[in-house]
């Protein structure tokens, strides 16, 4: 290899390389979205294994130590950082596994809303046409029918079913981040059909065409890889969009049921007896608060990283 | 023009067909139903199966999901006509909600016409609503313009960065904190809910409050879109607010509604939601073409 080859060669495999660190040093040049990180970090290593050090089950009541304070230590002999719930049961070991839930919704139904807008949107903007009309009729209407009556009604209707092969407690969980994804698809679909409007007339798209690959290797190899960034950006604001309806939902009720713990209906439980007992409401609220935030943060900073131009 | 809004209101007129249909028929679908609790009641000999199947006539659901449909959207006195129809369902003579005729709550106010408990509670709605957008735009509307000629001011910062605090803050949450500080003491005079999303919106790029200031209005679209789409809200918006605050309006009728099955008061609250829905885009779409005439629909 000659000089200028080997030159040639390391500036291209630096370009390669610099991609994700150019991003990286974008991003962590936001302050409030590098703390949105490490906060979301932090979150999940606790939930994660959080319970695992903790001596108690979420189920577990000790009788006669019911809504104990923080730093006390129950008549067995146990000790609650946190204090103890209205039946007596640790209210961290709650916490953290309520926000397995929470985050476990947030991050399935931005997965799912995703892989099922991104899929739609890529192939009605490939194909055009009457695919096209028909697939952003039917986003104008799911778009068009109330989301809160309409999220309502349909846990209302889907809070008895019996879901083969899961577990009673889990099928509310389940229900709730199919309907989640079922009315927030359209959001990536919209975003990912834009691109795929201007990609597939790119000069690449019709090379392909010619070469002979197939659509759907078009589809999944070019157009949609090629839309990676504004997806990536969407479907993080998307997580703390739906840990905040998720709480909505089960605050009114019609979410996650008990026993299955999430900060929303922790918060819902605590709401009877709040002005006696203010810091049960106030613990999962923060922790809403804070997960959603960060959330919030890390998008923007990955939007701003990722494509300064980009506007959504 | 002209053609455009008779084409936007057909397809209007299909969307809201469409979603009700789609909800009705979740709603027959739905394991449970009105009748649930009357047919536990038969194992302790209570009720009897032909009292279960008289209420049933009474509220038409002894007919098919389909032809109940019907008979909620334009009613059920032109079924006489069939016989089939007429022999093997009772007929009620209802008119229909497309003629006006919303039908009476079967459990939250028992058989009061939907339309007068609708009429009952709106005034409590409304003023909440009016109240609470207009303190919003009052509040965002200066801060929104302060910060946009102020770019990258310190104002800005903190606006900017008070807005996702906002966003990422549970309504509901907010609520409980503020009856927490205030002990219940405003909860009578129902807390001014603020749709926590709206300082964002305003927050107008400094091109356009120039233009703003300059008098050609482009500034407003952002304003029309939050101001306009507001307006369904009026039936459902402050769905979690009131229930936060137990205010007796629309949005707490429909939540008592919900759980207990009263289809009639859900179906019509959805219905007209729909319609406001669907109307608000309209007005908007076509306030945009005022305030900025190079946007043309084709």
């Amino acid at each position: 290899m000659t000089v200028a080859e080997l030159q040639a060669e390391a500036l291209l495999t630096t370009e390669e390389e610099s991609q994700f660190v150019v991003i990286w040093r974008r991003f962590i040049r936001h302050r409030m979205a590098l703390l949105g990180l490490i906060t979301i970090s932090i979150l999940l290593l606790c939930v994660i294994i959080g319970p695992v050090f903790m001596p108690y089950d979420y189920t577990d009541q000790v009788k006669g130590a019911q809504r104990l304070g923080p730093f006390s230590t129950d008549h067995l002999g146990g000790y609650h950082v946190l204090g103890t719930d209205e039946l007596g049961r640790d209210l961290l070991t709650r916490l953290l596994y309520a926000g397995r839930i929470s985050l476990a919704v947030g991050f399935a139904v931005s997965f799912l809303e995703t892989i099922l807008g991104m899929t739609v949107g890529a192939v009605s903007g490939y194909y055009g046409g009457w695919t096209d009309t028909i697939a952003m009729r039917i986003v104008d209407l799911v778009l068009t029918i109330p989301s809160l009556p309409l999220l309502l009604v349909m846990s209302i209707i889907l809070r008895n079913v019996e879901i083969p092969g899961i577990p009673r407690e889990w099928t509310s969980v389940v229900v709730i981040v199919v309907i989640l994804a079922g009315l927030q698809w359209t959001g990536p679909a919209r975003l990912v059909r834009g691109m795929v409007l201007s990609l597939r007339e790119q000069e690449f798209a019709e090379a392909s065409k010619a070469l002979g690959v197939s659509d759907t290797s078009i589809i999944f190899r070019h157009m949609i890889p090629n839309s990676m960034a504004p997806i990536i950006v969407s479907s993080t604001l998307a997580v703390g969009g739906a840990i905040i309806v998720e709480s909505v939902l089960s605050f009114l009720g019609f979410g996650v049921q008990l026993p299955t713990p999430t900060w929303g209906n922790m918060l819902s439980n605590a709401r009877t007896d709040m002005l006696m007992y203010p810091l049960l409401a106030l613990y999962p609220g923060v922790l809403i608060f804070l997960a959603v935030l960060s959330f919030n943060f890390a998008g923007d900073g990955l939007r701003d990283a990722i494509d300064p131009r980009l506007k959504m | 023009m002209t053609a455009y809004l008779i084409r936007r209101a057909i397809q209007m007129v299909f969307i809201v067909i469409a979603a009700t249909i789609i909800i009705y028929g979740l709603l027959a679908f739905a394991p449970g139903g009105p009748l649930s609790g009357l047919s536990m009641a038969t194992g302790n000999n209570k009720v009897s199966q032909s009292d279960i199947d008289r209420i049933e006539g009474l509220m038409g659901l002894d007919k098919p999901w389909y032809l109940q449909y019907l008979t909620w959207l334009v009613g059920d006195d032109w079924m006489a006509n069939v016989p089939a129809w007429r022999d093997a369902y009772k007929i009620s003579g209802r008119k229909g909600i497309l003629r006006l005729d919303f039908g009476a709550s079967w459990k939250i106010a028992q058989q009061q016409p939907v339309i007068e408990l609708i009429a009952e509670r709106l005034p409590n709605t409304l003023y909440l609503m009016v109240l609470s957008t207009i303190l919003a735009l009052m509040i965002s509307i200066p801060a929104g313009i302060y910060s946009a000629v102020n770019q990258y001011s310190r104002f800005d910062y903190a606006l900017t960065t008070f807005t996702f605090f906002g966003i990422s803050m549970p309504v509901f949450w907010f609520g409980l904190i503020i009856i927490m500080i205030f002990s219940m003491q405003f909860q009578k005079a129902g807390i001014p809910y603020l749709p926590s999303g709206d300082i964002v919106s305003i927050r107008i790029d400094p091109n356009s409050v120039l233009g703003v200031l300059g008098a050609t209005p482009n500034g407003l679209i952002p304003i029309i879109t939050i101001v306009v789409y507001q307006i369904p809200s009026i039936f459902t918006g402050a769905i979690v607010t009131e229930t936060v605050f137990n205010y007796k309006a629309i949005g707490y009728m429909y939540i008592m509604a919900l759980n207990q099955d009263d289809w009639p008061v859900v179906m019509a609250l959805l219905f007209i939601n729909a319609i406001l829905v669907v109307a608000a885009t309209l007005l908007a779409d076509v306030l945009y073409t005022v305030v900025d005439p190079r946007i043309r629909y084709s």
